[in-house]
């Protein structure tokens, strides 16, 4: 049920996400490095995910959130 | 009249789907004009504590076909010391190194930190990615990472599909990995006094399956959002084999490892090796926001995390870059965490809890905590597409216990160029 539901959301979600958005040549701005998300700041993403994954209790969301070291 | 208003509602719940929904439709990056490469150092030291520096240097590639290649290798090199799990005393505490070969002692007032820590850790990272037709992505990478005492190797393979015109992306992404835990001196027996040393010898095992899914969505010529959902699962050794948790007395004081029917190593020696659950279930959403003011670009970062420890966290993270002088730019960043700490969890335990826990862990990372990160990243960029930056920033934990006390130093040196 929970899924159906879910799948039901998502549907009307991207239903919804139609009135959204842009024409292909409006996307001057988005073209941008800097608005590319998960690139536009290189590696430092990478570095700052794998600090705190080994500073805190909390990992993933913006990739996979493995493991990938023991981090005493 | 009543179809009308059923009509609004669908709409108005679906435009605020969307409102919450992420990103899409990225710029696409030009075909075939050579490599790329991002490389930088990462230099992070901890007041007292852990060292880090860590080169990294990946190679990316699109093809003609518009199928892209990303290669990274990392090294990062550990030295310093790490807080052991035993609490901050007024009485001298003892300890054995992780060997078992050597005791060490804490003076009253100090964190206990065992200082034979020192690793190299090597990583390597391959993901290809390929179009199938004009509107579907396939993706599969593998990760391998060795240290001394940990192995781990990983597989992914994920989906993406373009809608709207290339304004919505999904993305349905799956993730295996295998990891072997090989403790220096062997696999401690947990909840055991330490100075017994039981030990098993050997390898643990832990798996880590992950799901992902997400939405890109461009809300307008300004402005794309991200919102993922990953479900993580670990099964298997979760412990950390080199803390342990200090045993007290009625009055909070170390209790000695005699009195609990253990070996006497000196003062201050009744400390348990931890015990972690062998399993693990993660939820996390994250939403991220770029919105581009014509010349300055604002990402908002929120992640909500919830686990079946007990752990309920909250991250924002929040960079501002201000491009000036045609080829420069900085970019200040904030970051805030806080954590809720897990059902396990304790400072320490008397010897009548020691009796009847199933798991324990006094590792701060497992506690109440509130992290701040401030930092400003500065680059200066050239029209071949090289860019240097620095970056320096701030990194201060704390938490209920004096061991959550941190400081640390991050700071990068990054270098991007095309071959």
């Amino acid at each position: 049920m929970i899924k159906i539901i879910t799948a039901a959301l998502l549907l009307v979600g991207l239903a919804g996400c139609q009135n959204l958005g842009v024409q292909p040549w409006q996307r001057d701005l988005l073209a941008q490095p800097a608005m590319t998300i998960g690139e536009a700041d290189g590696l430092d993403d990478a570095f700052d995910d794998h600090i705190y994954f080994s500073k805190e209790a909390s990992s993933g969301g913006r990739g996979f959130g493995g493991g990938g070291c023991g981090c005493n | 009249m009543k179809k009308t208003q059923t009509k609004q509602i669908s709409a108005g719940l679906a435009a605020a789907t969307c409102a919450l929904l992420g990103n899409s439709a990225q710029a696409a990056p030009a075909a075939d004009d050579g490599w790329k490469f991002d490389s930088a150092v990462l230099y992070y030291s901890e007041q007292d504590r852990v060292t880090a520096v860590e080169p990294v240097i990946q190679g990316q590639r699109t093809f003609k076909d518009d199928s892209e290649l990303k290669l990274k290798l990392t090294v990062d090199s550990l030295t310093g010391a790490s807080h052991n799990g035993a609490i901050t005393s007024d009485k001298p505490q003892t300890f054995t190194s992780p060997s078992g070969n050597e005791t060490y002692t804490t003076n009253p007032g100090e964190v206990p930190l065992d200082d034979s820590f020192h690793d190299t850790r090597t990583a390597a990272n391959v993901q290809y990615t390929r179009p199938i037709n004009r509107l579907w992505r396939w993706t599969a990478g593998l990760n391998f990472s060795n240290e001394y005492d940990f192995t781990s190797l990983g597989l992914n393979a994920g989906v993406m599909r373009d809608f709207n015109d290339k304004n919505s992306t999904l993305t349905f992404a799956l993730s295996h990995e295998a990891d072997t835990i090989d403790p220096v001196g062997g696999v401690p027996v947990g909840l055991s006094i330490q100075s017994d040393q039981q030990k098993t010898d050997g390898s643990e095992d832990r798996s880590v399956d992950d799901v992902l899914v997400g939405l890109t969505q461009v809300i307008n010529r300004r402005w794309i959002m991200q919102l993922n959902y990953n479900l993580s699962v670990t099964d298997g050794y979760n412990t950390d084999p080199y803390k342990v948790v200090t045993v007290v007395d009625a009055n909070g004081d170390p209790l000695e490892a005699e009195a609990l029917g253990g070996t006497n190593i000196g003062p201050g020696d009744g400390q348990v090796f931890e015990l972690r659950p062998d399993s693990r279930t993660k939820h996390a959403l994250y939403w991220e926001n770029r919105y581009h003011f014509s010349r300055d670009v604002l990402a908002v970062g929120y992640r909500f995390m919830t686990d079946d420890w007990g752990i309920n966290s909250h991250t924002l993270d929040v960079k501002y870059r201000i491009p000036f002088g045609q080829t420069w730019y900085v970019q200040p960043h904030v970051r805030w965490y806080q954590q809720s700490e897990a059902d396990f969890y304790r400072e320490s335990i008397t010897q009548a809890e020691l009796a009847t826990t199933k798991e324990v862990s006094a590792d701060y990372r497992l506690g109440k905590l509130t992290d701040m990160t401030y930092g400003v990243k500065l680059a200066k960029q050239w029209q071949s597409g090289q860019e240097l930056s620095f970056r320096v920033e701030s990194f201060q934990q704390s938490g209920d216990s004096d061991a959550a006390d941190l400081d640390a130093v991050i700071a990068q040196v990054g270098y991007t160029f095309y071959w």
